[in-house]
């Protein structure tokens, strides 16, 4: 079940009224039932890859806590890191590199039939394990102590707001969380409300809504106009913030109504001036997952100029590779791991270039120039990510610069952006904006905003959301793109 | 569009703006009041759209302008909120 459906919607108020009325020593037995319940409604078979996963990381913890010798701990770290990434990359990875092999076989004049495997992808595979592997590696580093209650910590893993698409939690984030007795809070509960309203919203109303025009344009390569592919990236760019941030709302708004907080995945990453602070306010868990156990440990910025920037585009392959097994993604993120060489190699003179001509960084005119410029940026490289292969992709690049194609006017009538679409479009984008800033003030402000002190805004967007589900019951099937990853 | 150009779904748009702009800047229990006769009037919307066959697309877009207006009112009233907070800090 996902969050956008009628199941969930049965789901999590049972599971959330049997939090608080269970006595204390059945609640994480019932969490771990219930998260596990969750999972078995995508794929029941798979389950037992997740248990397996869990299963192996816990006694590895274990075994990796207990031992004095270093080289046994470190055999069962390696042992654990290579099991839980042979098994993602089985699933993910195998028709890929299959796939990847014959073409190149084929490119050097050879010949060789393509070995695939009919494999059905573990939803939350990619999440599921980053997270069991921080827990094992913080364990090898003595920064968490391993939990000794296996089915406790299988509750860790197995979480169902965050298991199938994140954030990724660290141990010593969740589970203190989890052993915690949470009482009903009003305040939880509203904030918690007003998280998976937004969450909704997002989902629904914009990333729903939005797919219709990008994919109008995407699958469709062909007779995709210069305009068109410009509209079309620079809707996917909303459409995917609002999937992947409308799924991490609901996920810390259901955590939150509970009394658990969930770690912020996004910070209006749109409004950043920069690649590299893009990537601290995009998909957070990820980023800092990355830095905290492959680029630190690779050197991350404390080794000569070479090394550093070879360890950035590192990190970025990888991100990209994490994000899909295609080539699209790989060049998604090699395009991000340029941006970030690039400007680490130009950042004194672009500095200098604004001392000389008498801007300051600060200035409105600079700080919005560098937000347009670098929301391009991301938005050129999102063209990789959203195309449904590399020969699209380059077929799409050359439409777009080389101007080819209908004017705007039809342009918005081929993808289907008639003057009801445009309007609920802009409208809902619109709205967007002004909530995000409204749940920043009511933060800010110890819940002083409209949204806290007027609980009836609560009650009144839940209806008008039951309202549109009625209205929309045909579409509410459709899928959050991060579940792929 | 039908919503804005037959009388009855125009009415009801225009309603239920109205009643959010009373509902954000009238206090207390008024405000409450007025926000549950609009929850009855938005889920009344629902049959009154099914009633004069609107498009899917236009009754989104119906829900969309109550939702967008309701906020942006919200919104002006923060900041005005903001605004006067940062006065006040001044002339201290």
């Amino acid at each position: 079940m996902t969050f956008n459906s009628w199941e969930f919607l049965l789901f999590y108020p049972i599971v959330a009224l049997l939090y608080f009325l269970l006595p204390r020593k059945l609640v994480w037995p019932m969490l771990l039932i219930a998260s596990y319940f969750f999972y078995m409604c995508y794929q029941t078979e798979l389950v037992v890859l997740i248990f397996g996963t869990t299963l192996i990381s816990w006694i590895a913890s274990n075994i990796i806590h207990r031992s004095k010798n270093r080289a046994v701990r470190r055999f069962w770290l390696t042992a654990t890191l290579l099991i839980c990434f042979g098994v993602l990359f089985f699933y993910k990875y195998f028709n890929f590199l299959s796939g990847s092999v014959t073409g190149l076989i084929a490119l050097f004049g050879g010949q060789a039939s393509s070995f695939e495997l009919n494999l059905l992808l573990p939803v939350g595979i990619s999440f599921y394990t980053f997270q069991t592997l921080s827990y094992v590696i913080d364990v090898y580093r003595g920064d968490v102590e391993p939990e000794r209650n296996f089915f406790f910590y299988a509750l860790f893993v197995s979480f169902f707001p965050q298991l199938v698409a994140g954030p990724i939690e660290r141990p010593n984030n969740l589970i203190p969380q989890l052993r915690e007795r949470h009482r009903w809070s009003n305040e939880n509960a509203v904030k918690g409300a007003k998280h998976m309203l937004v969450g909704f919203f997002k989902k629904i109303c914009v990333a729903d809504l939005i797919s219709v025009y990008v994919n109008a344009v995407f699958n469709n390569v062909e007779a995709a106009s210069a305009i068109g592919i410009l509209i079309a990236t620079m809707l996917f760019a909303v459409q995917i913030y609002c999937d992947f941030s409308g799924y991490t709302d609901i996920a810390i708004g259901c955590a939150r109504v509970m009394g658990i907080r969930l770690m912020k995945n996004f910070d209006h990453p749109y409004l950043a001036t920069s690649i590299k602070e893009f990537w601290s306010r995009w998909h957070i868990s990820l980023s800092t997952w990355f830095k905290d156990y492959l680029y630190f440990p690779l050197g991350g910025s404390r080794c000569a100029r070479p090394r550093h920037l070879m360890n950035l585009l590192i990190v970025f392959l990888v991100s990209g590779l994490w994000h899909g097994a295609a080539w699209t993604f790989v060049i998604w993120g090699a395009i991000h791991g340029i941006y970030q060489i690039v400007g680490v190699l130009t950042i004194k003179k672009r500095n200098a270039l604004l001392a000389k001509v008498g801007l300051s960084e600060k200035s409105l005119g600079v700080v919005w120039t560098r937000r347009v410029v670098t929301f391009l940026l991301v938005c050129f490289a999102w063209l990789f990510f959203r195309a449904n292969s590399m020969g699209e992709a380059t077929v799409l690049l050359g439409r777009l610069f080389s101007g080819q194609g209908e004017g705007l006017s039809q342009t918005l009538a081929t993808m289907g952006l008639d003057a009801v679409a445009i309007l609920t479009t802009m409208l809902s984008i619109l709205t967007l904006i002004m909530i995000d800033k409204l749940l920043v003030y009511g933060d800010e402000a110890d819940g002083s905003s409209v949204l806290t002190k007027n609980g009836s805004f609560v009650y009144f967007v839940w209806i008008v959301m039951f309202c549109w589900m009625l209205l929309l019951a045909n579409d509410m099937t459709s899928t959050f793109i991060y579940f792929q990853f | 569009m039908i919503i804005f150009t037959n009388p009855l779904l125009l009415a009801a748009i225009i309603v239920a703006c109205v009643l959010h702009g009373l509902a954000i800047f009238l206090p207390g229990i008024l405000s409450k009041v007025i926000n549950y006769v609009n929850i009855g009037l938005h889920i009344a919307s629902l049959a009154l759209l099914m009633w004069q066959r609107a498009e899917v697309d236009e009754a989104l877009l119906f829900y969309v302008v109550s939702i967008f207006v309701y906020t942006a009112l919200a919104f002006a009233q923060q900041e005005l909120c903001r605004a006067k907070a940062s006065d006040k800090e001044d002339e201290v």
